[in-house]
């Protein structure tokens, strides 16, 4: 095994027909990185205005703060992170007084300890994998065609149905990288089959080995792809990096409501600032821990 | 310090928008109507070329009904369709160019399946200047346009010209009441029929099913622009 630790990086752009429709960015995303554990999490909102963001922000949030709030000997499954973040859609419902499909929402999230990795989604997410030797693997593709079904959420009746876990040997896994259906034009191969476009994954990983790897870096790229999808953007990507301090990291990130909350931050990048939602907390090492 | 660059995938293809435009060209639109159509229709070949996506996410069909229903154009994208001059002859089998145009869209859409396409919701866009002469197969045929409108399956629109029977037009859409042409104000109404490829084209609310489709219809709305080629 590998004495690298994982480091990870992401982020959302609102998508062109949601700026024309005035409607903003329902994607979201979050990340999680402990000591040894890490947990991925995106999200895409569909539920109706003005709620579609906040279920795919509770989703994540709820994702990456269950996994920070429990112990490292302890992990929870990804089952259990999705049953709770069900539960906080619940919550958020009844707290509202309003329909749970207010905050539709889809969600992947990936959690990464020593022993096992484990990734879960519902929804027409993304989630690609890549090996100690490079290859690349997309995990448990959402079936577009077949079905003659819609894409299904976590506030739907039958979520659990229609949640895809995968598990896989942490020793055996140097990348992974998550995607809202957004990018699916530019980053999958085959969009039937799902399968990842390997040049884009193989750059990607390439240049987060790079100086120039920040959160803010993701956005401003995946800002200005023209994605002939229209809808909005996001992409979180973990990888093995340095062996330096184990830093705790806790983002959420959502440019269309600007909630977020920073435990300990990255290194400061140089072009840092640029970002909606990314400058607040470049440098600061006091940030609120408060989520 | 570099910024990020990927190499992103660029040849998969663009979600699709099929319409088939079912004109009216029965004898009764001899002279100056199927002129104005045929001008329209022109005019429509220019401008659905103007729009980057519209060029390449819309199909068109053309389905004539005079004497015969027929498939005049069958499915083609945006930037390759060219105009055509229709001529006016014989009856009005509307029922007979509603299932033709149904059959059409069905298939189209199973092409785009297999095929790996997403679509939007297909347009079927119904122009008439007289009744149909093909009463049963009429009313069959409505009832079969009622339904596929109804399974969201697709949208449905008609336009009366001249003394065009819109009480039987409007036997087609529970939910859009058919307009009446004003005078033969085609150039107007196919300009607006490019507009609103336009709009749907640069809009989100494509999906790989009907329902998928459906549902991306209800987080996005996008008017249409305003038919100020109608009388009301």
């Amino acid at each position: 095994m590998t004495a690298e630790a994982w480091t990870v990086l992401g982020g959302s752009a609102t998508g062109r027909t949601h700026i024309t429709a005035g409607i903003g960015c329902q994607d979201a995303h979050a990340w999680f990185v402990g000591g040894r554990t890490c947990c991925l999490a995106v999200a895409d909102g569909a539920g109706s205005r003005p709620r579609s963001a906040a279920g795919s922000v509770a989703a994540v949030e709820s994702a990456v703060q269950t996994v920070r709030a429990a112990a490292a000997s302890a992990v929870p499954s990804v089952e259990e992170l999705f049953d709770e973040a069900r539960a906080r859609l619940e919550a958020l419902a009844s707290d509202e007084g309003c329909d749970l499909d207010e905050f539709a929402t889809t969600l992947a999230v990936v959690v990464i300890t020593d022993d096992a990795t484990e990734v879960g989604q519902v929804g027409d997410t993304i989630a690609v994998v890549r090996d100690e030797g490079g290859a690349l693997r997309a995990i448990a593709p959402a079936e577009k065609f077949e079905y003659a079904n819609e894409t299904t959420f976590l506030s739907g009746r039958s979520w659990r149905d229609h949640l895809r876990v995968e598990r896989l040997a942490s020793s055996s896994l140097s990348g992974v990288a998550l995607s809202t259906d957004g990018l699916r034009f530019k980053i999958l191969d085959d969009l039937t089959e799902g399968t990842p476009f390997a040049p884009f994954f193989e750059d990607v990983f390439a240049w987060f080995d790079s100086d120039a790897a920040t959160p803010d870096a993701v956005a401003r790229f995946i800002d200005r792809l023209d994605d002939q999808s229209g809808d909005d953007k996001t992409l979180v990507v973990g990888a093995r990096r340095g062996t330096g301090d184990q830093q705790q990291e806790l983002y959420v990130v959502n440019q269309h409501v600007a909630e977020w909350s920073v435990d300990t931050m990255p290194p400061a990048p140089d072009q840092g600032g640029q970002m909606p939602g990314a400058e607040n907390g470049h440098g600061d090492e006091t940030a609120d821990s408060s989520v | 310090m570099s910024d990020l660059e990927a190499r992103v995938k660029e040849d998969n293809p663009d979600p699709r928008v099929a319409c088939a435009l079912l004109l009216d060209t029965s004898s009764s639109m001899h002279g100056e109507p199927i002129q104005e159509l045929n001008e329209g229709f022109r005019v429509f070949c220019d401008e659905i070329k103007d729009d980057p996506l519209a060029r390449k996410r819309t199909e068109v069909t053309v389905i004539t009904f005079g004497g015969v229903a027929r498939v005049e154009i069958p499915f083609t994208e945006g930037r390759d369709l060219e105009p055509r001059t229709f001529h006016a002859n014989g009856a009005t089998p509307m029922g007979a160019a509603l299932d033709l145009g149904l059959n059409e869209i069905s298939a189209q859409k199973q092409a785009y399946k297999t095929a790996g396409l997403e679509y939007y919701r297909p347009w079927l866009f119904v122009i008439s200047d007289g009744g149909p002469t093909d009463g049963p197969a009429f009313d069959a045929a409505a009832a079969r346009v009622r339904e596929a409108e109804a399974a969201k399956g697709v949208s449905v629109f008609g336009v009366g010209v001249g003394s065009g029977d819109l009480a039987k037009l409007s036997e087609l859409s529970t939910t859009r009441q058919p307009l009446l042409l004003k005078g033969y104000s085609f150039i107007e109404m196919f300009s607006w029929l490019s507009a609103s490829m336009r709009v749907v084209s640069n809009a989100g609310t494509f999906g790989s099913t009907d329902a998928g489709v459906a549902q991306a219809e209800a987080t996005e709305q996008n008017p249409l622009p305003p038919p100020g080629w109608a009388t009301w």
